[in-house]
């Protein structure tokens, strides 16, 4: 697996990959669940991933969604933000239960500076009874700092979900 | 009704003063008045006798030191000259904080601050004294009190506003002192003793056993501050009053002290009877005194006993304050009146299933629950039907991510409550039947139906029903469309008199969201904890009712987490029409805790009155609106329209009932009768009916079936010695619950033991004129008063009986014994012609003083 740390552009501590690899095979990386929840509260009321650029401001975010969390932050993986990052994959705001996230597979491919994470997408049924609480699911993924710029977020039938474009990459 | 006649006749007094009464420590004696004779007619050539008898009612006593210096006198001014008194009993009285200064009165030259009563009394038996001469305009002006001391001579109760009445009820059986004060100006008075009356609704009655900080009072004056110049302050102010100030300021009101030295200055403490009376007692009496006087100023807006507040019933649990809901909706109030204290509710929380082993919930969980889930990829416990509802998450990934939804409902409507862990439930007791039919994403209309059928105990594809159905069902839930079959058995279960809410649902949509918006179900929407309708919170034509959801503040309650693997109990906050639907099934349990019969159809009127919500809407809780339905609901209205459904009876069970509620028996009788019956419906069976007395002797009549009928009970008071006696009999049946009576006996020497109005001026009235044309006096004679007019020429006569407890000459004034041929209030007249006129019977009692109006209310001190 080939990592590669382009810290001119980690200076501001963002992840972000030049784009400029070798044309090699796709790289696959490894990506870790860090934490999942169906409800995150203010943090992830609108749908779409956000990159968390470093250490503090991934500790603002897990303060926020630990708030409603009935089993607190502890437990989750470490995360060294000199060559790893945080996406934080929202399903924004749903009137009932019945939604979540969750990983689907703890490798991530690349290919063209562009990341493809593939997740377990679950909406209740049409037509199911649900229960009728708020909720606001959430993923944190950690993901090596390497060969990409943009990650898309696909879900088990392949549907793009999501795209975590370069702007928020950095 | 119409007026008396002779309201404002005045008496003519042809009677002589027969003696004075010393009014107590002794004096000087008023001056005899000798009355203006009454004119000798000329004899007409016709004469004739007028003549009959007046009757005094049973149980009427007149104080024996009135203001009538023709009325026989004994003093009761103090505990060990009390004067005995029957129960129950009417006294005509008269009091006066000073000597009147007018020759000719009883007490002229010395108060009768005091009149003391010697009675026995049974719990829950009330005292009222009717102050006649109270002056709605003046209320201050007269004032009489009401204590009761106990067998030590200590005061155990008391009523000490300036109102109209003073009312005291018994705590205890027992054998007491009944004391009348005049604090202030004179009146007569009627003391109802034992008897129902009517008192007036929002009086402030001020009693020294309240609680209230002694030495200390509040006060608010008219002026926020006074003319420029003038020294203003809280010193000031209070020095004024003659106290000390201790917080506040001009301007608004101000907590002022009793000054250390003799604490305000009132040294008088005879009113509390005894002779040794706490510090605390005295300090109470003063504090009361020193109100009174605040209140009397022109320049005081307002004054009031500095009360001790004390919180509702508050449980223990560590996170109850987060709780925000459930003051919200009044249930620490509620709680007061019951918690579901015998856990005789069931609530089923037809649901997700429910973490049984959660420590908060574990003790409220029935065993009886079911897992309605079929489909074994939804079910996440490997199996489809089955007894077993633990909540085994419905996620269905080892990551967790469970909302364990059913455990957060459950713990709302009836966590383990009052046990210093976590959270409290709505309904402390009421027992949980967790059903499981939400699995991963949801659930089936088929699999909910099938739990709502089991939790009302209708057959359903389990093939069994639990032990005993659900009192209400609880459906946190939403999804799909109308439903024929779902309707048919929602009708199904509320035939069966099940209650069922459900969540209103979370879109922000009129669109009706099912099962709230099925028939026969309670639709419950969301507030926030502003009472502010919840963002989320669908409305529309189908919302019944409010109930808290939360909003950016959510529900705080039982749940579990499974981010480890296993399942942990936790607790969580959600949001949603979710988390209001338990406080209504919850209230519902409350409710039937009261009333076990309480039927959806009561359920919706009630909710349809107005009568167990708070308005929101503004247009009266009684009208329905779209957002929150009849309005919020509310805890404490519901328990006590449930506590009155109770109390009308009508319950499908039956209920031991007795009547009369006690037993007095006079000196003169020695037999009574009481029904045994039932307020409820079904055979009641009355398997024992004990005394505990051996002059007690209980019979049943010809009409007594299982128990159930006329019982007479008979005194045998040989080889008692004189005495008031106390007993009970207990009816014990056996399904509708136990009662005992109370019964009193007086044996000889205890009370009066014929009615005595006092002393009585009959009066011949010329109809025309309202002028009284003869008088006589009459004394009782076991309980009757003979008179007979002679030499009565031919004419038209009305004829009157009265008392003159005030001496102020005027007949039948409020609080005197008064009567009138034949009916007092409908005076016939009389005519004579040539004959004799006799067996002209009628009867006296004392008049009671009319309720103030409402206006009249207003302006009272307890109005301000």
């Amino acid at each position: 697996m080939k990592k590669l740390f382009l810290a001119a552009v980690f200076l501001a501590g963002l992840v972000a990959i030049s784009g400029a690899a070798p044309a090699v095979s796709p790289p696959v990386l490894e990506v870790v669940s860090l934490f999942a929840s169906l409800d995150c509260g203010g943090v992830a009321e609108e749908a779409g991933a956000t990159w968390v650029k470093d250490e503090a401001e991934y500790q603002v975010m897990l303060q926020k969604i630990m708030a409603s969390q009935p089993g607190g932050a502890s437990g989750l993986a470490p995360v060294d933000f000199s060559r790893q990052g945080v996406l934080c994959l929202a399903m924004g705001y749903k009137p009932t239960a019945g939604f979540s996230l969750s990983l689907a597979s703890g490798d991530l491919s690349v290919d063209h500076g562009t990341a493809t994470l593939r997740v377990t997408w679950n909406e209740p049924p049409a037509g199911a009874l649900v229960p009728q609480m708020l909720t606001s699911p959430c993923l944190l993924v950690r993901l090596p700092r390497a060969g990409f710029s943009r990650v898309r977020v696909v879900d088990q039938s392949g549907r793009e979900r999501m795209m975590a474009p370069e702007r928020s990459v950095r | 009704m119409r007026p008396h006649l002779v309201v404002r006749l005045f008496l003519l007094l042809a009677a002589a003063l027969l003696f004075a009464c010393s009014g107590g420590s002794g004096g000087p004696a008023p001056a005899a008045t000798s009355p203006a004779p009454t004119p000798t007619p000329t004899p007409p050539p016709t004469l004739a006798v007028l003549s009959g008898q007046i009757s005094a009612p049973d149980f009427a006593v007149m104080d024996s030191d009135v203001n009538d210096p023709n009325a026989p006198c004994t003093a009761n001014n103090d505990i060990d000259h009390a004067q005995a008194l029957p129960n129950p009993a009417v006294v005509g009285g008269y009091a006066t904080a000073t000597a009147t200064g007018k020759a000719g009165d009883t007490f002229a030259y010395e108060a009768d601050h005091f009149d003391f009563y010697l009675v026995t009394l049974a719990a829950g038996q009330s005292i009222t004294l009717s102050i006649s001469d109270y002056s709605v305009t003046a209320p201050s002006a007269v004032d009489l009190n009401l204590f009761l001391l106990d067998g030590n001579h200590q005061t155990v109760a008391s009523s000490l506003g300036d109102n109209a009445t003073e009312t005291i009820t018994v705590a205890e059986n027992g054998d007491y002192v009944i004391e009348v004060e005049a604090e202030n100006g004179s009146s007569n008075y009627v003391l109802t003793v034992g008897q129902p009356t009517v008192a007036c609704v929002g009086e402030e009655a001020l009693r020294l056993e309240d609680d209230f900080v002694p030495g200390e009072i509040l006060v608010h004056f008219m002026d926020k501050q006074r003319s420029a110049g003038v020294n203003d302050s809280l010193h000031d102010r209070a020095v004024a009053l003659g106290l000390v100030g201790r917080a506040g300021a001009p301007g608004r009101v101000m907590r002022m002290g009793l000054s250390a030295a003799g604490q305000g200055g009132v040294d008088d403490y005879h009113a509390l009877g005894a002779s040794v009376v706490s510090d605390e007692m005295r300090a109470r009496l003063d504090t009361i005194r020193e109100l009174k006087k605040a209140r009397r100023r022109a320049d005081v807006d307002s004054a009031s006993l500095n009360y001790i507040r004390k919180p509702f019933v508050i449980p223990d649990d560590s996170s109850y304050p987060l709780q925000w809901n459930f003051p919200l909706i009044n249930l620490p109030q509620a709680w007061e009146v019951t918690t579901d204290a015998a856990g005789a509710v069931i609530e089923a929380v037809v649901d997700t299933g429910v973490f049984m082993a959660h420590p908060d919930l574990a003790a409220n969980l029935l065993d009886t629950g079911y897992d309605f889930i079929r489909d074994l990829s939804t079910s996440n416990d490997g199996n489809g039907i089955d007894p077993n509802p633990d909540d085994p998450g419905d996620h269905g990934l080892p990551s967790g991510l469970g909302s364990f939804h059913g455990t957060h409902v459950a713990g709302i409507a009836a966590a383990v409550s009052n046990n210093i862990l976590g959270v409290a439930g709505v309904a402390w007791h009421s027992k949980i039947m967790p059903v499981r039919v939400l699995g991963i994403g949801g659930g089936t209309s088929y699999d909910v139906m099938q739990g709502v059928r089991y939790a009302a105990g209708l057959a359903n594809d389990s093939g069994t029903v639990p032990p005993r159905k659900a009192d209400v069902i609880n459906l946190s839930m939403g999804g799909g469309s109308y439903s024929s079959v779902e309707q048919s058995t929602f009708n199904a279960v509320r035939q069966a008199g099940v209650i069922v809410v459900a969540a209103a649902g979370n879109k922000h949509s009129a669109s009706p969201s099912y099962p709230a918006a099925y028939a026969g179900v309670v639709s419950v929407a969301a507030v926030d904890r502003n009472k502010n309708q919840a963002s989320y919170s669908n409305y529309g034509s189908t919302v019944d009712v409010a109930a808290p959801g939360g909003g950016a503040t959510k529900v705080y309650s039982t749940c579990a987490d499974d981010s480890s693997g296993t399942r942990q109990p936790t607790y969580a906050s959600y949001a949603g029409t979710s988390m209001a639907t338990p406080h209504v099934a919850g209230v519902v349990a409350l409710m039937k805790s009261i009333y076990p019969a309480l039927t959806p159809d009561q359920f919706d009127t009630l909710l349809a009155s107005g009568a167990i919500t708070e308005d929101l809407a503004g247009n009266g809780a009684a009208v329905r609106d779209d957002k929150f339905g009849y309005g919020l609901i509310d805890a404490l209205k519901a328990v006590q329209q449930a506590s009155l459904l109770a109390a009308a009876g009508g319950l499908e069970t039956p209920i031991l009932s007795v009547t009369p509620n006690q037993l007095v028996f006079g000196l003169a009788t020695t037999q009574l009768t009481v029904t045994v019956a039932n307020a409820g419906i079904g055979t009641l069976v009355v398997q024992g009916v004990t005394d505990n007395a051996a002059w007690l002797t209980v019979s049943p009549l010809g009409d007594v079936v299982n128990g159930v009928g006329t019982y007479t009970v008979t005194v045998d008071r040989t080889g008692l010695v004189a005495a008031n006696y106390s007993a009970e009999i207990t009816f014990t049946s056996t399904n509708g619950g136990t009662l005992h009576l109370p019964v009193t006996m007086a044996q000889s020497g205890q009370a009066a033991a014929y009615g005595n109005t006092g002393f009585l001026y009959i009066l011949l009235v010329d109809p025309l004129t309202q002028a009284g044309v003869a008088t006589q006096t009459a004394t009782n004679v076991h309980g009757v008063y003979t008179y007979s007019f002679t030499g009565v020429k031919a004419g038209n006569y009305i004829i009157v009986a009265t008392s003159d407890s005030n001496n102020n000459g005027v007949a039948c004034d409020l609080g005197e014994a008064c009567g009138e041929y034949p009916t007092v209030g409908l005076p016939q007249v009389v005519t004579v012609t040539d004959s004799n006129l006799a067996h002209l019977n009628f009867a006296t009692s004392f008049l009671l003083a009319p309720l103030p109006a409402t206006s009249a209310l207003a302006a009272s001190p307890g109005g301000k």
